[in-house]
Parts: C-alpha cells; structure tokens; sequence
C-alpha cells in the first residue's frame, strides 16, 4: 500500500513526462502490476487529455494595438491614427522597389544586371478597368480587390518579387512582369491575392530557385492561423508532389508542417504521398512530423494513412526518427 | 467467390431489443441494443472470416460441427431520427457456404457523426476451422482452443489467442497482444504490434526458438531462454533447438516471453541478463532506449541511446552525444561538442569549443559556434547564427543560412539556397559557397574587401543571373555542356580574402547589406 | 522606408528572447512587438482561463508587456523569458483576484473560442464548445493556486520547477497542487476511460 502511494505522488510528474527513465520505468511497471493504480492513472491520464478540449482563444488585436501604441514612438505605429498614410506609402515603396531594379541589386551602386527576356503578353484583368489609371506605364500598382481573382489563360509572369507587409497595415505585395511590370498589393487573405501566389508558386516557368523564394516568403506572410488558407497550402502540396528539387520540396513540406493543422484531404494525401516515396529522407522526416502533429491534435487519419505509417514504422532501412514518428503518429489513432 | 447464401442478419425477425432511454443523467443520448443468433453448417476443415470495424469479438472452437453466430448491436444517437438511422445503416451480412463462412459488419462510407455503433460478436466454430479475424479498434478479440491457423489484425485493444495450436499471425498497431499455449507449441507464430506489447505465455518445458524485434523497446523473459543478438534482433532458444519460431515484434513497447502463470512484471530483461551473466563471455547486446532531461552536467559528458530524446541546458565540459534516432538539444556546451545522430533534429545553442554536429537527416540548428566546426546533414536545413571560427557546412539537401559569419565559412548543399551573412565588422573573409540546385546570397559590410569568383552555371541564362550591390567585378559568358557559364571575378574594394561562388539553375546575389537601418521616416 | 522597417522586424524574429531583452534593457522598444507577438497568446489565454474574464485578460496582456518594458533590468540573461513574463502575469492576476471589487466579476462567463474552420463539422463543434464550458466550470472548482499550477503545466507546458519559481513555492508544493487538482478534476469531469476510450460519453 505504501508503495501505491508514493507511485501516485509521482504520477503527477509522469503526466509532464518529467521523471527520468529510471523512475518513470518503476511507476509505470508499478501500474502496469497493479489493478487500482492502474485504474488511477488511467483516469488521471483520461482526464489530463480531456483537458485538451479548452481551446485556445484569440487576442483581440486591439490588445496588441493598445499596448505598441503606449510603448513605440508614433511613426511606427501610424496605422493606428491614419490607415491611408499607411497605404500611400506601401504603394510609394514598391514603385520605388520596382524602379531600382531588383530587391538585391535594390541600391544606386549600379548593378549589375544582366537582362531578361521580352515578356508574353497574357492578362491578369482589372475587374473594372476603368479604375486603372496608367496607359503605357511601365510600373502598376494594383490593389488584390481590384484584380478578378480568376487568372486566366496560363500568363506568363516573370521576374516575381515580392514586397513585405506592414505589421501594421497588414499589406502585402507581388510584382512581376507580365506587359509590364505589374505589382498586386492586398492583405495575404485577399482571395486575388491568395490565387495570385498559388499560381506563383505552382506555375512560375522552370523557376526552382524562385519558387524557392517563393515559399520563404508564403510562409512568412501565411504562418499565422488567422491567415491560413487551403488554396495556399494546396499549392505547397503540388510543389512537394511535382518539383524536382529536393531543396524546394524539404522547404514546400517544412512550411506545410508549419502552417496550422487547417490542411485539407489533398494536403495530407501529398503528405502521405511525400512519406512514402519521397527520395529524400529530410523529406520523408518532415512529412511524417507533420502527420504526427496532425494525428496529435485528434485528426482522423484514413485507411491508406494508416498503411502508409504502419509501413513505414515496421521499414528496417528507414531512417530510425521515421520509423519512430509513423509509430508516434500511430499512436495517436481513434476509431 | 461465389455466394451461395447470403442473409441480411437485421432483416431477420428473431429479435431481442432493450430500449435504454438516457443512459446518463448529464446526456440526452438514445441508445438501442439488440441481439441475435444464427446456426450455420460449416465443415470441420473449414474457414470462418470475421470483418467488423468496433465492438469485441469472441471466437470459441468446440469439438462439433457448424457454427453458431451471436451478435450485439448497440447504436447510440444524439436523438431518436439519428438512432433510427444508425441502426438501418449498421448492417452484418453472412456469406459463404459450409466451406468458407464469412461475417461482415457494413456501415456506410461516410458515418453520420450524431450516431455510433458497435457490434460484439460471439462465435462458436468446430475447434479445427482456420480462422481470419479483422477489426478496427475492437476492445477486446479472444480466440480460444483453436487447433486450426489464425489470422489476426486489429488497430486499437488487446487481442488475447488461449490455446491457439495452428499457425499464428496477429497484428496489431497500438494494442497488446497476449498469446497463452496450453500445450507445448507446434506451429510457428509471427506476433506483432507497433505501440502494444507482445506477451507468450509457455510452459518449462516448451522448446522454441524465439526472434524478437524492436526499436524502442525491451525484450523480458522469466525462462531460461539463451541467444544472441545480432543488431537490435534477438534469437534465443528455450530448451533444445528445433522447435517452432515465435517471432515477436513491439517496435515501440516490450515482447515477452513467461511461464505459464507469470507476470509481466516478473520478467527480466534479455539485455540485463547477459549483461550480469559474468561467467559468460562478453556478447554484443544492444543500446538500451533512453532520454535525458536535465538542466546542469558538470564536466565531461557522454551520452549513447538508441532512441531518444537529450535535452540538457548547459554542459560544463566537454560533450558528446550519439543517438540512433531522437531530438538533440543543448543549450550551452562550454567545452567542445560532438553530437551525431542517425536522424533527427539538432538544436544546440552556445558552443564554446570546437563543434561537430551531424545528423543522417533533420534540420540543424546552432545558435552559437565560437570555435567553429562541422555541421552536416543527410538532408536538412541547416542554421547557424554565429560562428567566430573556420567552419564547414554540407547538406545533402536543403537551405544552409549563417547569418553572422566572423570566420571562414565553407558551405555546400546538393539542393537548396545558401545565405551567408558576414559579421559586419569584418574587413576580408574567406567564404566559399556552393548550391547545386539553388540561389546563393552572400552580405556583406559596405567595406568588405575580397576577391570575388562567383560563377552560375544554368540553363535559363535570361532568369538566373549574378547581381552585386560592389563595383569591381567582370562578367563572361560562355557556353559550358550545353549551359551558359555566367562568371563574375574581381576585386572589391581593393582585394582581399577569397570569396567563391557557386550556384547552379540559381541565381547569385551580392549585398552589401548586413543590416538594415531601423529609421522609419514619417510623412510629415 | 517602410520595407526596410519590415526588414527589420522580420530580423528581430531570428534573434532570440535573451537578445531581444537585451535590445529593451540597452533602451530600444523596437522589439517589443516581437516579444509581444512570440508571447501575447500565451498571457492572454492564460489569464483569461485563470479569472474567467475576457476584459481583465485584456488589461493584463497589456500591463505584463508594458512592466516588462519597464522592469527589463530585472530580468536577467540566464532566466526564459516566458517564467519571468508568466511570473508577472501570476502576480496581476493574483492581485486583481484580491481586490474585493473584482469578487462579482469573477463569475462572468465570457468565451471567445478561435473560429472553426470551415471544414469542422457543426456537430464537432458543439461537441467541443460543451467540453469548453465543461472544463471552464472545472477549473473554476479549484483554488486559485491549484488552477494557476493546472493552466501552467497543461495549458503552458512550463515544467514543476518553473511554475515554482512563479508561484514562489516549492516544487513539491506544485507537485501536491497539480495532483489535489488533478483529483478534483478527474470527479468534476468524471472522464470515462474504463472501455478504452471517450468517444462514446463524448456524443
């Protein structure tokens, strides 16, 4: 009886995984001996895991306007006092990006810049064009509400760039040459803007290296969950599925990982997909971590998932940290 | 096949319902059970299959002829329409003839979610048929004094065989599975599970040989079984050899073998035995799976595991830390650090000696490496914040950033960008990057003096191209196998320390930013 | 320019929590939206999960990040931040729970749950906003410190000795609190785990 008691004075400990191995191995072989322990730890493990069904709530974004509007001098939080300032000079800033060439070569130290090819006239439409003002400007500037966002044809855009959101204003931004150079600014949950980058990142021509960048910068401007969107995650899963580059795929499938669990059948099939062919074994980590973490947060996996893991588990001559996650992801399984 | 006589079970009239009104006091939940029961022929060398999806399954064999069938159907809905739907879509079918007899719980592809269903079947079986059982996430599946083969495979609960003598194959995913043999064994057993435990249980006298296998586990027995192991794979032999296989295979949990009327927790493990068995000779056994959590070690520090997690925030000494699968992370090294892993993330902080991180496959993170070192990966990303000694860099694929380099870095990945920021101190450097399948950035301070040879080799010559923010540099371009060679050389700022850049199908950027200024101008 | 200011902040996200304070401590605000946004979720819910008021959750995000800002020279290197911002959290909470005026809004009951995504179910999540308001209930069942240790081991996943720190106790102490807590729960919950699972309670 003793010994039950001072098991249960640890099972607290056991529930934050903080005993070390040799305390946790006696517990647990202690439990697995004894009916009422057992029983005990069972419930108490039943309930912490019920626990899990608070969700988290959200800061309400005033919160955080409040507070970097006592701490930071004016000029940084002007989105506060005047949104349209704010916009002006995000629109100003990719011209400027634009007219000085590329972000990298981006200074007045005359760069060197070899040139790029004429570019194919196809169309990303104003919805009402008689809202654009420009004739043969070489630099547009276009809200993502102003553009339809249906592309159509398969245009051929070229020299993307990319231009960084305000915290503040919540804008961000894509050029690229289509006739001529056109920049697209919206917030990331404009749905233009959000087809616009789906169609950057799958069919940007032969474009590895910038799909690459691409993806950086996808992941910096849709990490967030509020901004989360399928259609984004959607087009990781085809990069992962279709480029030939090991690089882009380990950074397409560590973004898809970081991008909150909202990711459709389509996403997790290529995750599946992913785990079980993908040559690279970075790959095949990242993928599994991401069903691992998908499974954990109580998503149903289905029939072919579950193949897949169970394979992959039981594979001797895969890498050991798979094999042990696709046991973990498992683990997780409800019926 | 084909079928000669095919029932729909719940259409039958014989039927025994209880109607059990608000189960809970706190719920509202409807919930119906019924039950019924069918006698079929089915020859004493026959087969009986079994597919259901949840709910317990209990298979007896009995020295008779035929079979009898019994089923309990509970169905619980959120209110009455969800419960009537339920229990029309929660079907069993009956196939097969004396030969072969088959049951099948049918539920719709896409279960409404206000309803839930789960069937418990009894079935009674000449004790000589071969049996095939498949579930989902039964709690429990029993099979007991079957002389014919077995076939079990379950995801969720215990699967328990009693007195099993015909050839055994049971798997599980996150279930135990217990296996008790009346008699001595005659038939080989394949028994496994990936996150459940394998218990057998045998008499003394039983001979067998036993083949076990695990990643994370452990293998316990109470008898006196000798072996060998061979990697992670233990073969032992209880009493003479010759006998059948019990192979047993809990990658994530333990295998036991017991005496009859045993315990678990009365076994020892296999490992622990030979290695304080001292008259023996010494035998490879082994690492044992382990993890460490810990704030603090003083002095030097080894660390071995098969599988696990290390996790410690500061090493006074040297360390060193092997693992064949299982995330590292270190937060202060304040002598020299070596860590090797078989796969796995990497995360270490500030390493004061010389560093040597190498991983088979994960991503790699070092916030500090004051000595410098090697960081390797199979595939990965790789991140360095600071490194203030000559340091080397590969990956097999993936990105490679450092972003404060105040020594020589040397870095290369097969598929990835490279992004090497200099300290922005630093007046010359040498700097060497190569991306095979990728862009390469390298920053530095407006001052930095070197000598430049960056080259990119590609096929798009109109996109992929080399920009530099530093006056100084020649370009060519040339044919080289079908690809344009574009080549940029010279010396910036005067001439310095060497800087080679290499970049295929990518782009190269020179920068002379290191960072950026803070200032927001305001409008007014 | 603006984009060299996004730049900037999109650096700040590389460094860690030791370089950004001591950015703060050498009197540089910059990277207080960093910190902010790397630990604003973690207050906020938190406190809102200890007093069960969405309006005092608000006010004390905003004065724990205003006192670090404040108090940086109290912080030192070799602490994580987090311990130290969930120790100022702790106080204001425990401070405002003291005040006698507060005493009648504790039993407010305000939930503003994250928004289900689209491809949740209706029922899914009715289901789980019961279990919401279930274990809000609970949680309110216990004493303050025992809920304080509860929300930083479950919710925040701090470890014993951190949340010691904190509570400005032993760790045996929060050991012996989570455990009292656990109990308390486990009855006010009464979780089904005999049959291997919870769904079935769960519809």
């Amino acid at each position: 009886m003793a010994e039950c008691d001072l098991m249960r004075e640890s099972m607290p400990f056991l529930l934050t995984e903080s005993l070390d191995s040799e305390s946790r191995e006696r517990t647990h072989r202690h439990i697995e001996g004894c009916a009422e322990c057992s029983q005990e730890w069972l419930d108490l493990k039943g309930t912490w895991q019920f626990l899990a069904e608070l969700p988290e709530v959200e800061v309400p974004s005033r919160v955080r306007d409040r507070f970097l509007a006592e701490v930071l001098p004016p000029a940084n939080v002007v989105s506060i006092t005047s949104r349209r300032w704010v916009r002006y000079v995000a629109q100003a800033a990719a011209v400027v990006f634009l007219v000085g060439g590329s972000y990298w070569a981006g200074g007045r130290t005359a760069p060197i810049r070899l040139g790029s090819s004429p570019a194919i006239v196809e169309s990303v439409r104003p919805i009402q064009p008689a809202l654009a003002p420009f004739s043969i400007a070489e630099n547009r500037v276009l809200q993502a509400s102003s553009v339809s966002p249906n592309i159509e044809g398969r245009p051929n855009i070229e020299n993307v760039q990319f231009v960084n959101g305000s915290p503040n204003d919540d804008q961000i931004g894509v050029s690229f040459d289509i006739t001529s150079h056109v920049t697209v600014n919206g917030k990331p949950t404009d749905k233009s803007m959000v087809r616009l980058l789906s169609y950057v990142l799958e069919n940007e021509d032969r474009m590895s290296p910038s799909r690459s960048r691409a993806i950086d910068w996808v992941r910096a401007a849709y990490s967030d969950p509020a901004k989360a969107d399928p259609e984004i995650a959607k087009a990781l899963a085809n990069v992962l599925r279709n480029d030939e580059h090991q690089g882009v795929r380990i950074k397409a499938v560590d973004t898809l990982k970081s991008l909150p669990p909202s990711l459709t059948a389509d996403t997790r099939q290529a995750l599946i997909e992913a785990l079980k062919s993908d040559p690279n074994p970075a790959v095949r980590l990242k993928a599994v971590e991401a069903l691992a973490r998908l499974a954990s947060s109580g998503e149903p996996l289905d029939a072919a998932a579950l193949d897949t893991l169970r394979q992959k588990a039981g594979q001797d001559d895969e890498v050991l940290y798979v094999r042990v996650k696709a046991a973990e992801a498992l683990s997780h399984v409800r019926p | 096949m084909r079928l000669r006589n095919r029932t729909l079970l719940t259409a039958a009239v014989l039927l025994i319902a209880t109607n059990a009104f608000a189960k809970d006091a706190g719920t509202k939940d409807f919930s119906y059970t019924e039950s019924y029961s069918k006698e079929y022929a089915l020859d004493i060398s026959g087969s009986f299959w079994i597919d259901n999806t949840l709910g317990n399954i209990e298979v007896v064999g009995v020295d008779a002829p035929g079979m009898m069938v019994t089923f309990r159907k509970t169905t619980t809905g959120i209110d009455k329409a969800a419960l009537q739907e339920g229990r029309d879509q929660t079907q069993v079918y009956t196939e097969g003839d004396s030969r072969l007899r088959s049951v099948r719980t049918v539920l719709p592809m896409l279960r409404n979610p206000r309803w839930i269903s789960a069937i418990d079947y009894t079935i009674r079986v000449p004790r000589t048929v071969h049996v095939k059982i498949v579930s989902h996430s039964s709690d429990h599946i029993h099979v007991a004094n079957i002389s014919g083969n077995v076939t079990v495979k379950n995801v969720n609960g215990t699967i328990r065989l009693d007195d099993v003598s015909g050839a055994t194959i049971v798997e599980s995913i996150n279930g135990n599975v217990i296996v008790e043999y009346a008699g001595r064994p005659v038939a080989n057993a394949l028994l496994s599970s990936i996150n459940g435990q394998i218990q057998v249980y045998m008499s003394p006298e039983a001979s067998v040989e036993w083949l076990a296998n695990t990643i994370k586990g452990d293998y316990l027995t109470n008898l006196p079984v000798r072996g060998l192991f061979n990697g992670s794979v233990f073969r032992g032999n209880l009493n003479s050899s010759g006998g059948p296989t019990i192979s047993t295979t809990s990658l994530m949990n333990g295998s036991f073998l017991l005496r009859r009327g045993t315990k678990p927790a009365d076994a020892h493990s296999v490992i622990q035995i030979m290695t304080s068995d001292r008259t023996a000779p010494p035998r490879p056994v082994p690492l044992i799976s382990r993890t460490i959590q810990q704030p603090i070690i003083e002095g030097n520090w080894t660390f071995s595991t098969n599988v696990g997690n290390v996790q410690v925030g500061q090493v006074r000494g040297d360390a060193r830390v092997d693992t064949g699968a299982g995330e590292v992370e270190l937060d202060t090294v304040t002598g020299s650090c070596t860590v090797t892993s078989l796969g796995g993330p990497l995360n270490l902080g500030e390493i004061s000696g010389w560093l040597i991180a190498r991983t088979r496959a994960g991503d790699v993170l070092v916030r500090g490496a004051r000595s410098g070192g090697i960081i390797s990966t199979g595939g990965g990303i790789v991140q360095l914040f600071y490194t203030a000694g000559p340091t080397n860099i590969h990956s097999d694929g993936g990105d490679i950033i450092v972003r404060q380099a105040a020594g020589p870095v040397s870095a290369d990945t097969h598929s990835g960008d490279i992004t090497i920021t200099v300290d922005a101190s630093a007046r010359t450097q040498k700097i060497e990057a190569k991306a095979y399948q990728g862009n390469v950035i390298f920053n530095a301070g407006p001052r930095f003096a070197a000598d430049v040879d960056a080259t990119v080799l590609t096929s798009d010559p109109d996109s992929d191209s080399i920009h530099s923010d530093f006056h100084g540099l020649t370009i060519r371009k040339d044919q080289a196998n079908g690809k344009t060679r574009i080549r940029a050389t010279g010396k910036i700022n005067g001439g310095g320390e060497r800087v080679e850049l290499y970049s295929e199908d990518g782009d190269i950027h020179i920068s002379s930013r290191t960072q950026v200024p803070i200032s927001v101008t305001s409008p007014q | 320019m603006p984009s060299s200011y996004h730049t900037e902040t999109r650096e700040m996200k590389h460094l860690s929590d030791q370089e950004l304070m001591k950015l703060v401590q050498a009197g540089d605000f910059t990277p207080a939206s960093e910190i902010y946004d790397r630990y604003s979720a973690r207050i906020y819910n938190f406190a809102f999960r200890f007093l069960k008021n969405s309006e005092a959750a608000e006010d004390a995000t905003q004065e724990v990040f205003v006192k670090m800002l404040k108090h940086a020279n109290q912080f030192h290197g070799d602490a994580k931040l987090s311990t130290w911002l969930f120790s100022i959290t702790a106080n204001w909470c425990r401070d405002y729970l003291r005040k006698a005026d507060n005493k009648t809004k504790e039993t407010e009951e305000v939930l503003i749950s994250l928004p289900a995504s689209s491809e949740e179910r209706p029922d899914r999540r009715l289901e789980t906003r019961e279990n919401e308001l279930r274990i809000q209930k609970a949680l309110q069942v216990l004493t303050p410190e025992q809920r304080e240790a509860i929300l930083l081991s479950r919710y925040q996943g701090l470890s014993y000795a951190e949340i010691a720190q904190i509570a400005g106790c032993s760790e045996g102490a929060v050991k012996t609190r989570v455990f009292r807590a656990m109990e308390t729960l486990k009855k006010a919950l009464s979780v089904e785990t005999r049959g291997g699972g919870r769904w079935l309670s769960a519809i």
